[in-house]
């Protein structure tokens, strides 16, 4: 399927509309035209006819009197376009035309009395005409002449003529002429339109869909490299104005989302790094004394260590790629969350007292979840280590676990005073430390990351706090039971 | 050589200072920054090797304070970061080398040593009393023509020490503080004394005056003796390959 345009098919649609526009006003405005000049050449034969009709008398003896001078009324005997009457009588006798006929007479049409009646016709030399035919009744000559007028008004006290009818016709040439002066000028107005009208519509488009032009130069320009550009349409319409605050918001997150993807693989290359320069340098040791006893020893356990902390910083990483992208096997059941608490706290006794540290745990008894405890076992135990292994020697670590009538609430408390406000959105991303130092072997830096995931994919709330006695607080609210 | 070697890393610390003791080097070692920085403070280090992400105190700093301190000891810097702009901060802050992790335990020992060559102005990698050649690089020693001695790293840890400062005095501390790690049980016992017999015997040609002489009271030279018919301190082939 060709790609479209849409400043081609704006402009071809355009052009196209403009065309038939063009065309349906210039035959609408020439019908009318003509029409209307049609109308007004008949309504000049028809004063003309009106104007014979007025010279014809008939005498009290019955005679037709016709008091026409063709001085007066010069139409009639010009060389140029001449008009031309014929007056009959009802039995059919001509009283009298015009001398423009010369020795042609005019055809004999009529319609009702008093109505005029309009016809194109045909010379036999074949030329075309415009006549009126009117059919009225003639005035009566009375004896007094001034009453004439007032009898004249009251048709019923006239007495009954005979009707005569009356033919005035002129060429068609010149209204021929001006119609066809008309249409010229619209034809050419018609064409010179559309094409007036290509210059505009092209024009137009493009102005019109520069801001797009610059939208698109703009987004094009967007490499993974400058990832930092944002979008700015110089004039940006308002229909514009969406998309551009909608592009910037996706570049936003797009940049942020790859400066996180390049910090990863920086860091999983960072972290791979020592336990694997510890690995190698360990092997080379052996390569190089390979019959010293002791080097061999120390080596080989140096190098198993290295290739295990690897192991379980990759097992690790690929955990949370699945719990990333959603992919970690579920299986729900019921848990008991005051157990498995009582255990980790157990287990994690040893490595407290190692840093002097006391774990305080307050639990209503029975907490029951129901998440997938395998997953949630992970959850605590980083934050079990997390807390006993960065608290501050010394203190406590406090763990209480609540249940209320919609939900069930976890948290564990250790005092931090090296964390700082800004650090509580960092310290869930992988592999961020409050230092830069790697010293932990048994530390992957993706504890906290793993959390997240994990309680995203169990969908626990997990919310961090610092309070300000610098105590970080760790909150886990799991969804409410059936 | 005395090396002080800046590392939190256990693993990798245990199997450098494995390989380096074997190697003949002396060597400190500090697990954090802050203790780096004191050992580097309180002895003149032929070289510190020093990770840059260190507890306490990170590796840039110490390597600025030292540099404030007018301290010039030279510096590797060896790291997992290995991104072009962390070398140039790295180098720009007055590191002499840059070695990223993983590295190869050779390359790491070859850069040692040329940064202990550079401190003592030797240039070349090969060096040639009498007809006693000692190959830095190689760490080997040979007669002209002849077969290579043998000598335990410790023997050999000595010569150089001496063919980096010929033809100067050098006492019986500097020897103990240098290969030693200055952890001498008992400071008055002889062991400078038989490691330095230990060494005559095996690079002096009887008959002929030993290239280290003792000077009384205050220590050891080690010089040729100018009775071989060749100029001393000849430069070997390769080591003019090695100028060029």
């Amino acid at each position: 399927m060709p790609v479209r345009s849409i400043r081609r098919s704006l402009t071809r649609r355009l052009l196209i509309g403009l065309t038939v526009l063009a065309a349906v006003s210039a035959t609408a405005t020439f019908m009318q035209a003509r029409k209307s000049l049609t109308r007004q050449y008949d309504a000049t034969l028809y004063s003309q006819a009106k104007a014979l009709a007025s010279l014809i008398h008939v005498k009290p003896d019955g005679q037709f009197e016709f008091d026409f001078d063709d001085r007066m009324m010069p139409e009639f005997k010009r060389q140029k376009f001449p008009q031309y009457f014929q007056i009959w009588m009802t039995d059919g006798s001509i009283i009298e035309r015009s001398r423009s006929l010369g020795t042609r007479m005019l055809s004999r049409f009529e319609g009702k009395v008093g109505r005029p009646d309009f016809r194109d016709i045909h010379t036999t030399s074949g030329r075309t005409g415009r006549a009126v035919s009117y059919r009225f009744f003639p005035q009566l000559d009375q004896e007094d002449d001034g009453e004439r007028g007032s009898e004249l008004e009251s048709s019923s006290a006239r007495p009954k003529t005979p009707p005569v009818t009356i033919v005035v016709a002129q060429s068609r040439k010149p209204l021929q002429r001006v119609l066809d002066k008309l249409l010229l000028i619209i034809l050419l107005g018609a064409l010179l339109l559309p094409a007036a009208g290509a210059l505009l519509v092209a024009w137009s488009v493009r102005r019109g869909l520069a801001p797009l032009d610059d939208l698109a130069r703009q987004v094009q320009s967007v490499t993974p490299a400058k990832l930092d550009h944002r979008i700015a349409v110089k004039n940006a319409p308002i229909e514009l104005r969406p998309v551009e605050a909608k592009l910037n918001d996706l570049l936003s997150r797009l940049e942020a989302a790859f400066n996180r993807e390049k910090r990863f693989t920086s860091d999983v290359s960072h972290e791979l790094r020592t336990p694997l320069a510890e690995a190698m340098t360990a092997v080379e040791l052996m390569q190089r004394w390979p019959d010293d006893h002791e080097i061999r020893t120390a080596s080989a356990a140096n190098a198993l260590e290295a290739l295990n902390q690897m192991q379980q910083l990759i097992e690790r990483l690929l955990l949370l790629i699945r719990g990333d992208a959603g992919k970690l096997a579920l299986n729900f059941a019921s848990v008991d969350l005051t157990e498995m608490t009582r255990n980790l706290a157990a287990d994690f006794t040893e490595a407290a007292n190692a840093r002097d540290l006391s774990v305080a745990v307050d639990l209503d008894e029975n907490l029951s979840v129901k998440s997938d405890p395998i997953l949630l076992r992970a959850v605590l135990r980083n934050l079990f280590d997390n807390a006993v292994s960065h608290g501050t020697e010394g203190t406590a670590v406090h763990i209480h676990g609540k249940i209320s009538a919609t939900e069930v609430e976890w948290t564990i408390r250790n005092s931090a005073p090296a964390l700082n406000l800004e650090d509580l959105p960092e310290m869930f991303q992988p592999f961020w430390r409050k230092d830069d130092s790697r010293t932990g072997d048994a530390h992957s830096g993706v504890g906290l990351a793993l959390v997240t995931a994990f309680c995203s994919a169990l969908a626990i709330q997990l919310h961090a706090e610092l309070r300000p006695d610098s105590t970080l607080e760790i909150r886990l609210v799991f969804p409410p039971l059936d | 050589m005395r090396l002080l070697l800046v590392e939190d890393s256990r693993r990798l610390r245990e199997s450098l200072i494995a390989g380096l003791r074997r190697l003949g080097f002396a060597l400190d070692t500090a697990s954090d920054g802050e203790e780096g920085l004191r050992l580097a403070r309180l002895h003149d280090y032929d070289v510190i090797i020093l990770d840059l992400m260190l507890p306490k105190i990170d590796g840039l700093t110490i390597l600025r304070t030292l540099r404030d301190e007018g301290k010039q000891s030279p510096i590797l810097i060896l790291t997992a970061k290995d991104a072009v702009p962390d070398r140039v901060v790295g180098l720009d802050a007055g590191a002499d080398d840059y070695l990223t992790k993983p590295f190869a335990f050779n390359e790491l020992v070859a850069r040692l040593q040329a940064l202990t060559r550079r401190k003592y102005g030797v240039a070349v990698s090969a060096v040639t009393l009498d007809d006693l050649v000692i190959d830095l690089a190689a760490r080997r020693v040979h007669r002209e023509g002849g077969e290579e001695i043998l000598m335990a790293a410790r023997e050999y840890a000595l010569l150089e020490y001496f063919v980096l400062r010929r033809d100067k005095i050098v006492t019986r501390h500097q020897i103990e503080e240098a290969l030693y790690d200055g952890r001498l049980d008992n400071p008055s016992s002889n062991v400078v004394d038989s490691a330095v017999c230990i060494l005559r015997r095996a690079i002096d040609v009887e008959g002929r005056p030993s290239l280290i002489q003792t000077r009384r009271g205050l220590g050891y030279v080690l010089a040729a003796t100018g009775l071989v018919e060749r100029d001393e301190d000849t430069i070997t082939p390769t080591d003019e390959k090695n100028r060029r």
